[in-house]
């Protein structure tokens, strides 16, 4: 069930009263974080104000570059390439962000992918959490559905879960009796296996890849200790943080085996194999079982999202940016130039944040940078709101949604416009301020979920968003 | 080709009155074969306000249907025990008008008029609360109120009402066929008779005759259509009414609010949901397909929030509408014309043997049926008493004990609760035809609900089950916060076994669905309602990759 957005896990404020800045964030999820780092290792004294972890800590974790239109797989079953995706992409959708970043150049995109994926892996790492990937093909995901999701990268054990870099595997489709142990929760395992197993291998087969021999249903009827009747991936997950737990639970997933599936290579879980350091208990897993340990993404609440939403809190730390947990209720002026937001905290308090540049990474309606309220309306600086180029004025309420719920709607793709260097535009139809940017979903033109671009366009222009705003002071 | 043995009666239609009708006569001893367009239940009767209510709201102008709906409301009580709950009313009442304490006076007099038709319904008498006493009893009412009247109705689960009634029919022998039209009637025009219905599946299949003596429509707002058939006249006043759905119980009483335009309009705990509704608007437009505007739903939204302000912070699921089969009358404004019912027979128009019940109130329904029913024995020239007031629906005949029943299964008790609720003492019947089954049955296929695997076959084998929304309006499955995205493919693979889909059958089975549940949501997808929407798109898209699932969509 997808909880409320309050019942997901608190996260850090820094405890300083420093609220005077050089940059300052607003909005904390992916786009957010990403810029913040720039900016603070460009030497600059960072601010962030967030109410959560945005729509990042929802997503599945995997960093989406582009889907690619039109057939599922190339000859011989491997993934497509994404240059030519992205080439389509842009030209089909001209005021797509990445088109705003890359000039308009699928090389350049990739370009700045290549770069900006490199360099935030490399801080993820360090707080344990190790992505793999690349930008010439996307991966092949396994989802809880049991469909194939497309990725250009992915957290560790899922990114392993490739399934077209899995030839000749025999993998067994593991799910977990969450909310037993009962026969109803034991059943309900079975079901999630067969159904996860049959599915993948059809998905596979649609992409004419028939390299992965074999996929088997298992159930395995135990929970880890401390994860109580858990019903949930993320509360066991927590409890698999602990190594002697996990290694006593491993014991029993290779009892399981032994019955159900002795000829098991792979073992692909939903992704609860940790939270805070997934690799140790990847590696404990493995070492128990003897097989390779894969995971699959998620839906929310999803592990992998509050693995990316923790590991960038740590970065954040380290980087030495001020986190401010509250939400920006008011903006002052002067001139040309922004000086000072009001933040409103959760306890009502609202105090004053000043900058010399500020980059608005708020997301769109789930993390606050959009709002609908008789019109839709971007709720800081009432900056006018664009759809591919248009004045969503223009778009009648009748034309907001299509028919069919996995379509692009347009609704959810309205946006602020950017010049090049991603200063949104206001009224006057120039830069809306001097120094104020913007990054990721509160931008105008991509349509995320279907184009497939999530977390590809939150690091492409979170990255340039940063080292601009940065630039500018 | 005809149906060589035939049938005495044919029934058009499978909402209330149809399965109603179908089922008294087949008590009867009647030959009875049902024909609906699509699912039981799939029309006005499904999209009521599932109040099995005394209809105070026509206490003024029409006592008539006051009282009869009282009346039938005990009876449902005890034909079916197990599928009713009780919600007490709230009428919160304002100061700050000019003689408003006359005004009070009225309303209390008006609720102790009510009160005398209380015991035909097992409800109980009102009482009037001071502010603070309202709102101890109900924390979410506004600080504005002055004080409250209190009455007492009764909830009920329209699908499991219509469902009872159609299996008891097929259990006496009645006929029943859902997804199929009837495309014409049967007659000798030269004797001014009907002598039956062609009727065709959907998705395919010959038109075929089935002969009858007499035929019944019940077919609601189509109604007029099916008349037209024999050349014959219904004259209706369709009228449209909208509900909304919140996916939690926001408030432990119903809550009778006022509408912007003065209507009585009410939030409703119903279910694990809350029910806001309903408007009430001249329409003639497609029965099938009901459009609901942003303007309706704010309608509601303003009516309700003025006596509950926080309304607005909750998750709407659905908006929803049907079409009353208003029997017309000149001059009234919508909300002002009776709810009274009539039975027509059409043998002065050219089309003996061809009877319509129209108009009427779900809590009416059984007396309805009860009266249409009379009507055809006469035509038939048959004998035989009514017995549905008497004879429990299935199930009925005792609520069994839910501790018991999860002791006795190994289920969750509140699982155990919820299938007693749709299935009364043959709840233990679905858990062992389900032992079966892997696991016997029990896993739990939607969590909100719940929804057992058990229950999931069960309504696949005997109640009429074709579709995803087939099931969720016998099961609920799939009405919580998700809308179906984590349970959708495990039921659908559930339907494919038990109906012989192929995987690319039940992958178009599982978007038609999601896609239906979008079309309900839609019109409430604004303020804060799109974040939700966001968040069901990123998952539906980003995590489970449906953009790949349909590779011929043009996404970008």
């Amino acid at each position: 069930v997808i909880r409320p957005l309050d019942e997901l896990p608190a996260f850090r404020t820094t405890a300083s009263a420093q609220r005077t800045f050089d940059v300052v964030v607003l909005g904390g999820g992916l786009a957010g974080a990403v810029a913040a780092k720039k900016a603070a290792e460009a030497g600059r004294r960072v601010g962030l104000v967030r109410e959560g972890g945005g729509a990042t800590v929802h997503s599945s974790g995997a960093f989406d570059v582009v889907s690619p239109r039109g057939p599922l797989a190339a000859e011989g079953g491997t993934p497509p390439l994404l240059r030519p995706a992205l080439e389509a992409l842009l030209r089909a959708n001209p005021h797509h962000p990445y088109a705003i970043v890359g000039a308009g150049d699928a090389g350049a995109v990739i370009g700045l992918l290549e770069e900006a994926t490199d360099d935030l892996f490399r801080d993820l790492d360090e707080e344990g959490l190790l992505y793999r990937g690349g930008v010439a093909r996307n991966l092949w995901v396994a989802t809880p559905g049991g469909h194939v999701k497309e990725s250009a990268f992915a957290q560790e054990a899922i990114a392993a879960g490739d399934l077209a870099a899995l030839p000749k595997a025999r993998i067994a489709a593991v799910a977990v009796a969450l909310g037993g142990p009962s026969d109803g929760a034991l059943a309900a395992a079975k079901a999630e296996a067969r159904a996860r197993a049959a599915g993948i291998r059809r998905a596979l087969d649609a992409r004419g890849f028939f390299g992965v021999r074999e996929l088997i249903p298992v159930a395995v009827a135990a929970l880890p200790r401390g994860a109580g009747r858990a019903a949930d991936e993320v509360t066991v997950a927590r409890a698999l943080d602990d190594q002697g737990v996990a290694a006593a639970w491993a014991k029993e997933v290779a009892r399981a085996l032994d019955a159900e599936a002795p000829r098991a290579t792979h073992l692909l879980f939903p992704p609860l194999l940790g939270l805070a350091e997934p690799g140790a208990a990847v590696a404990v897993v493995k070492a128990e079982t003897g097989r390779e340990v894969l995971e699959t993404v998620a839906l929310p609440p999803s592990v992998p999202g509050l693995r990316l939403g923790r590991a960038l809190d740590r970065v954040l730390e380290r980087k030495g940016v001020t986190v401010m947990a509250g939400r920006a209720v008011r903006a002052e002026a002067v001139g040309p130039a922004l000086r000072r937001v009001s933040v409103a905290g959760r306890d009502g308090a609202v105090e004053p944040v000043e900058a010399r540049a500020f980059i608005l990474a708020a997301g769109r309606y789930l993390g606050g940078g959009l709002r609908e309220r008789n019109r839709v309306g971007e709720p800081l600086f009432d900056l006018p709101l664009y759809y591919r180029g248009r004045p969503i004025e223009e778009i009648r309420p009748g034309e907001w949604l299509d028919r069919h719920v996995v379509s692009p709607h347009p609704v959810l793709a309205f946006g602020v416009r950017c010049a090049t260097d991603l200063r949104p535009i206001g009224r006057s139809g120039g830069p809306a301020f001097d120094n104020l940017f913007a990054a990721g979903g509160v931008m105008a033109g991509g349509s995320f979920a279907t184009d497939g671009t999530g977390l590809g366009v939150g690091l492409a222009t979170g990255y340039v968003a940063g080292l601009n705003a940065a630039e500018a002071v | 080709v005809a149906e060589q043995a035939g049938f005495e009666v044919v029934v058009v239609g499978g909402g209330v009155n149809g399965a109603g009708v179908a089922r008294d006569l087949a008590l009867r001893g009647v030959s009875v074969a049902l024909f609906e367009r699509g699912d039981l239940c799939g029309a006005t009767t499904g999209k009521s306000s599932g109040m099995i209510h005394g209809g105070m709201r026509y206490l003024l102008y029409d006592r008539a249907t006051t009282e009869t709906s009282c009346l039938d409301s005990g009876y449902i009580q005890k034909i079916a025990p197990y599928m009713i709950f009780r919600i007490p009313f709230m009428l919160p009442l304002f100061d700050g008008r000019a003689f408003s304490k006359l005004r009070h006076e009225a309303v209390e007099a008006f609720f102790a008029a009510y009160d005398r038709f209380q015991p035909l319904k097992g409800g109980r008498p009102h009482t009037r609360l001071g502010a603070d006493e309202a709102r101890r009893l109900e924390p979410g009412l506004s600080a504005e109120i002055a004080g409250a009247v209190t009455t007492d109705e009764w909830g009920i689960d329209t699908f499991r009402l219509v469902v009872q009634n159609a299996v008891d029919a097929a259990e006496h022998g009645a006929a029943i066929h859902t997804y199929t039209d009837v495309v014409g009637l049967v007659r000798d025009p030269a004797r001014g008779v009907v002598e039956g219905v062609r009727v065709r599946p959907r998705g395919g299949g010959a038109p075929r005759e089935v002969r009858a003596k007499v035929v019944v429509n019940a077919a609601g707002p189509w109604g007029p259509e099916v008349a037209r058939l024999a050349g014959a006249k219904v004259r209706l006043r369709p009228s449209k009414g909208v509900h909304l759905t919140i996916e939690r119980r926001v408030s432990s009483v119903g809550i009778i609010a006022e509408a912007i335009d003065g209507r009585a309009i009410f939030v409703q705990p119903h279910e694990n949901t809350t029910i806001i509704g309903t408007t009430d608007d001249d329409y003639y437009g497609d029965p099938g397909n009901i459009p609901i505007t942003h303007d309706e739903v704010e309608y509601l939204l303003q009516g309700a929030e003025r006596v509950f302000p926080a309304i607005r912070d909750y998750r709407l699921l659905r908006a929803w509408a049907g079409v009353r089969p208003t029997i017309y009358a000149e001059g009234k404004y919508e909300d002002e014309l009776s709810r009274r019912h009539e039975v027509i027979d059409h043998a002065r128009e050219g089309a003996r043997g061809l009877v319509t019940i129209t108009g009427g109130k779900l809590a009416a329904y059984r007396l309805m049926a009860e009266e249409t029913a009379d009507a055809v024995m006469r035509l038939l020239g048959r004998d035989a008493d009514c017995r549905t007031h008497r004879e429990p629906l299935p199930g009925g005949d005792h609520v069994p004990d839910a501790a018991d029943l999860a002791r006795k299964f190994g289920i969750d008790r509140f699982a155990a609760a919820r299938l007693i609720f749709r299935h009364g003492s043959r709840a233990a019947t679905v858990l062992e035809e389900g032992a079966g089954s892997p696991g016997g049955g029990r896993r739990v296929v939607c969590g909100s609900e719940p929804v057992l695997e058990a229950e999931i076959r069960y309504a696949c084998r005997h109640e009429w089950v074709r579709t995803l929304e087939d099931l969720r309006r016998r099961t609920r499955f799939a009405e919580g916060p998700c809308q179906g995205i984590e349970c959708v493919r495990a039921a659908a693979q559930i339907l494919a076994e038990e109906l012989g889909w192929s995987a690319e059958e039940a992958d178009g089975q599982v978007l038609r669905f999601l896609d239906e549940r979008f079309r309900e949501r839609a019109p409430t997808l604004r303020g804060r309602q799109l974040a939700q929407e966001e968040l069901l798109h990123g998952a539906l898209l980003g995590v489970e990759g449906y953009n790949r699932i349909l590779p011929e969509a043009d996404l970008w």
